[in-house]
């Protein structure tokens, strides 16, 4: 077999750069999917407040595992056939946007009364006191939670290598089937995620003091 | 809760999960016990020779698995024709299962197998550790694995083949893969067959063989490729799909055994008995031998201890 | 521990005649976009076939029942042995984590920190490509339950942590004013405190637990997603076998849930009580 030193390497590349993909925008749909969620939430329309419950009832309950063999194996039975990236980034989403939306309304508690009142005076409807002041100040105060949040889409990424997508676990498993290193590669696989959420904690309070300034 | 009460949950929530993690996880490998699943199976089974205690008394390792009184297999439960646990019985059937079932009866006189699921990346380990005494698992033999574990055998010459749907025309053999998109199983031989034969194929992997057909037939993929007894049996058991092109590659499947235990020269020569007995091809008639047409092919012939 | 804004303090002025109109048709109209939603989905599930039947005769099959049953005493019991195991070494590591020994706080520091960062599946594939290796291997389920605990005892660490900070500075001044020495003023004073308090968040870590024994499947254990694959591929049915299983969790973790919330909830009543 020719040399695969460069094959190996570029192949735990690529699985990092699939990997932090998958987290990067796993983690942009849930909290987007996490406001939406939210704003149904406290919203008055009584059939929007149901859905935001069950949606975060059902996804906070759900393995990540289980859902991701529905999304890949069940939705093409119902004409739904996504990408494979698409599908464990749907999952990451659906599950941490629960997660997020939780740790949104825990950080809504902490808006200011007079803040809204000063709103609805001003004239701003629902959708804009929610977007201008409400979600904001949510945002902010709910900053260590969405950091637990990320991290935990960085963890739940590394199950598409059970559905097919080759990250950077998948991506050592097929180099240590190759190769005999075991050890060394999962332990530079396992590094590479602290770092990843290590710096995603410092972020976090690097935001956080700044934020707290303003 | 007042801290007596959480206590003496705390101990019965913990003696619960003590007795049922020690009692329940292993799974059952056909420990002899008779299941509604088909009796002609059970019947070759059961009609396979068993060794002379002389026989066992002269080799070391045979000894050790009639002393512990049972057969510690590493294998799976999912592989259909190969090892596949039926979930109303219990039982495990196939052909790997039954010539586990075989050996064992061999040496222990009864069926008594105890099995560990493996993967790829734990059969060597597994055995070197002794943590299991033979691997039966569409094991192939390469020198790089002969270097750390001994095989018994071939047992069986297989080959990769491709698995598509019905209305697929455009795929006829290994060459039409290039530019495709394939599906295989997680660190299967399939893996390395396409690494080699196909290198323009654009290939992903799943876990295991259900999950793979229905990417197929889901059209999430033009291709399955892995071997050909179980795209056969996908083929009758899943409509709209065919084989096409004959099998590329030749794998020459073997009893993984720990290095040097003097398993090999012992578990080759009951290979060569039941060769000779006509069971081996009684087992293929009744496993792998359901899908493919004619009778059972020439078994390979063992390769002798050197 | 569902503070809904809604009630708490209400987000928005109790509507005036106009918005309670717009209320009104915001209810019709986003409940017949639901149900409509919820139709379309049903009807594409039923025109492939989906709801024929035979699909779902494993429901009807006792033995098929009793081994998915199988699956969800394993899982249960997977879940209660990592629990067990992981609460208590969670708060030894916390409370090594706050020692003021150097030697301890640092290493405690940093395996939180690692630990907590690692993904299981990660952790699950060193344990069986290297346990082995180093002659150690336990069986199927200790594996599953001792790679849980690696993994879900530095996150009950943090909780503890949280909850030890947030004990009154007031309350461990006037302890250690009463000559209790730091190792009574943790015991007797914080850790029983910080344990309440955390109640809620501990218990929810039960939840994310049972979430994590489903990753058994890369061990083989036989718990109940593994077994849900097993009858996959035994019926063919993956999609039906799947769905099934999802709603079994989902409802075992509601059901978790739903006493974690009353445990809490009896545990502020008796701190409240107590003199």
């Amino acid at each position: 077999m020719e040399s695969t030193w460069g094959a190996d390497l570029s192949g735990l590349v690529n699985g990092l750069l699939t990997a932090l993909t998958l987290t990067v925008v796993g983690f942009a749909a849930a909290l987007v999917l996490g406001l939406l969620a939210a704003a149904c939430r406290v919203s008055p329309v009584r059939p929007l407040r149901a859905v935001g419950t069950l949606y975060v009832e059902l996804f906070r309950n759900i393995p990540l595992l289980c859902l991701l063999v529905l999304i890949v194996f069940g939705l093409p039975d119902v004409g739904v056939l996504l990408p494979l990236t698409i599908a464990v980034v749907s999952a990451l989403a659906a599950v941490n946007g629960a997660f997020a939306c939780e740790a949104i309304r825990s950080g809504m508690n902490a808006v200011p009364a007079g803040a809204i009142d000063a709103a609805r005076s001003l004239g701003l409807g629902y959708g804009a006191t929610l977007r201008l002041i409400v979600f904001p100040v949510a945002l902010r105060r709910s900053l260590q939670p969405l950091v637990n949040v990320f991290i935990s889409t960085l963890l739940g990424s590394s199950l598409a290598s059970a559905v097919g997508v080759v990250d950077l676990i998948g991506a050592a498993q097929i180099i240590n089937l190759r190769e005999a290193w075991g050890l060394a590669l999962f332990a530079a696989a396992a590094g590479v995620y602290v770092a990843i959420a290590l710096g995603a904690g410092a972020l976090g309070i690097v935001l956080e003091r700044r934020w707290s300034r303003t | 809760m007042t801290s007596s009460r959480t206590l003496a949950l705390a101990i019965l929530l913990t003696s619960a999960a003590l007795i049922t993690g020690c009692a329940s996880p292993s799974v059952p490998g056909g420990s002899g016990n008779p299941g509604s699943g088909s009796t002609g199976y059970d019947d070759i089974v059961a009609s396979a020779p068993v060794a002379s205690a002389a026989e066992i008394e002269a080799n070391p390792w045979a000894r050790a698995v009639r002393d512990a009184g049972v057969l510690r297999v590493g294998g799976t439960d999912l592989a259909r024709l190969w090892s596949l646990k039926d979930p109303t019985t219990g039982k495990l059937e196939g052909f790997d299962a039954g010539l586990s079932q075989m050996l064992s009866r061999y040496i222990l006189g009864e069926v008594h197998t105890e099995l560990t699921p493996v993967s790829v990346d734990t059969r060597e380990t597994l055995l070197q550790n002794h943590a299991v005494d033979a691997v039966f698992a569409t094991y192939s033999i390469t020198p790089k694995r002969e270097a750390k574990v001994d095989f018994a055998g071939p047992y069986y010459q297989s080959g990769a083949s491709i698995l598509v749907r019905s209305d697929t025309t455009n795929i006829r053999d290994v060459a039409d893969l290039a530019g495709k998109t394939v599906v295989t199983q997680s660190n299967s031989t399939g893996v390395t067959a396409l690494r080699e034969h196909a290198p323009d194929a654009h290939v992903v992997t799943f876990p295991d063989n259900v999950q793979c057909v229905s990417a197929l037939t889901q059209r999430r993929v033009d291709a399955y490729v892995i071997d050909e007894s179980i795209l056969l049996s996908n083929a009758v058991s899943t409509p709209g799909l065919k084989v096409v092109g004959t099998p590329f590659t030749s794998d020459p499947y073997g009893i993984g055994l720990p290095k040097e235990s003097g398993a090999k020269a012992f578990v080759n020569q009951w290979l060569s008995r039941i060769i000779a007995d006509g069971s081996w091809a009684r087992l293929w008639k009744a496993t792998i031998g359901t899908v493919v047409e004619g009778s059972a092919p020439t078994p390979p012939v063992p390769v002798p201890a050197g | 521990m569902e503070s809904n804004v809604n009630r708490d303090r209400p987000l928005f002025d109790p509507p005036g005649p106009r918005a309670r109109r717009r209320i009104r048709t915001l209810n019709a109209v986003s409940g017949a976009g639901i149900a409509i939603v919820l139709g379309v989905t049903l009807w594409a599930f039923a025109a492939r076939g989906q709801l024929a039947p035979d699909r779902w005769s494993f429901l009807t099959d006792g033995a098929m029942l009793q081994f998915l049953g199988v699956g969800l005493v394993n899982t249960l019991a997977c879940a209660s042995a990592a629990a067990l195991l992981s609460f208590p070494l969670g708060v030894a590591l916390a409370l090594c984590r706050h020692s003021r020994h150097m030697w301890l706080a640092r290493p405690a520091a940093l395996w939180i920190e690692v630990f907590r960062s690692v993904p299981l599946l990660l952790v699950i594939l060193v344990a069986l490509t290297l346990g082995p290796s180093l002659g150690f291997n336990p069986s199927l389920f200790w594996k599953l339950v001792l790679a849980i605990v690696l993994c879900v005892s530095p996150v009950v660490a943090e909780v503890v942590r949280a909850g030890m900070r947030a004990v009154p500075r007031g309350q461990i001044e006037a302890a250690t004013a009463l000559g209790l020495r730091p190792a009574a003023v943790k015991r007797l004073l914080i850790v029983p405190q910080a344990l309440r308090m955390m109640a809620p968040a501990l218990l929810s870590q039960l939840v994310a637990i049972v979430k994590d024994s489903t990753l058994g499947y890369a061990v083989g254990f036989p718990e109940l997603l593994k077994q849900s694959q097993t009858l996959s591929a035994f019926t063919g049915h993956l999609i039906q076998v799947t769905l099934v299983v999802s709603v079994m969790f989902v409802l075992l973790n509601l059901a978790l849930s739903r006493i974690a919330g009353r445990v809490a909830q009896r545990a502020r009543s008796t701190a409240h009580a107590a003199p």
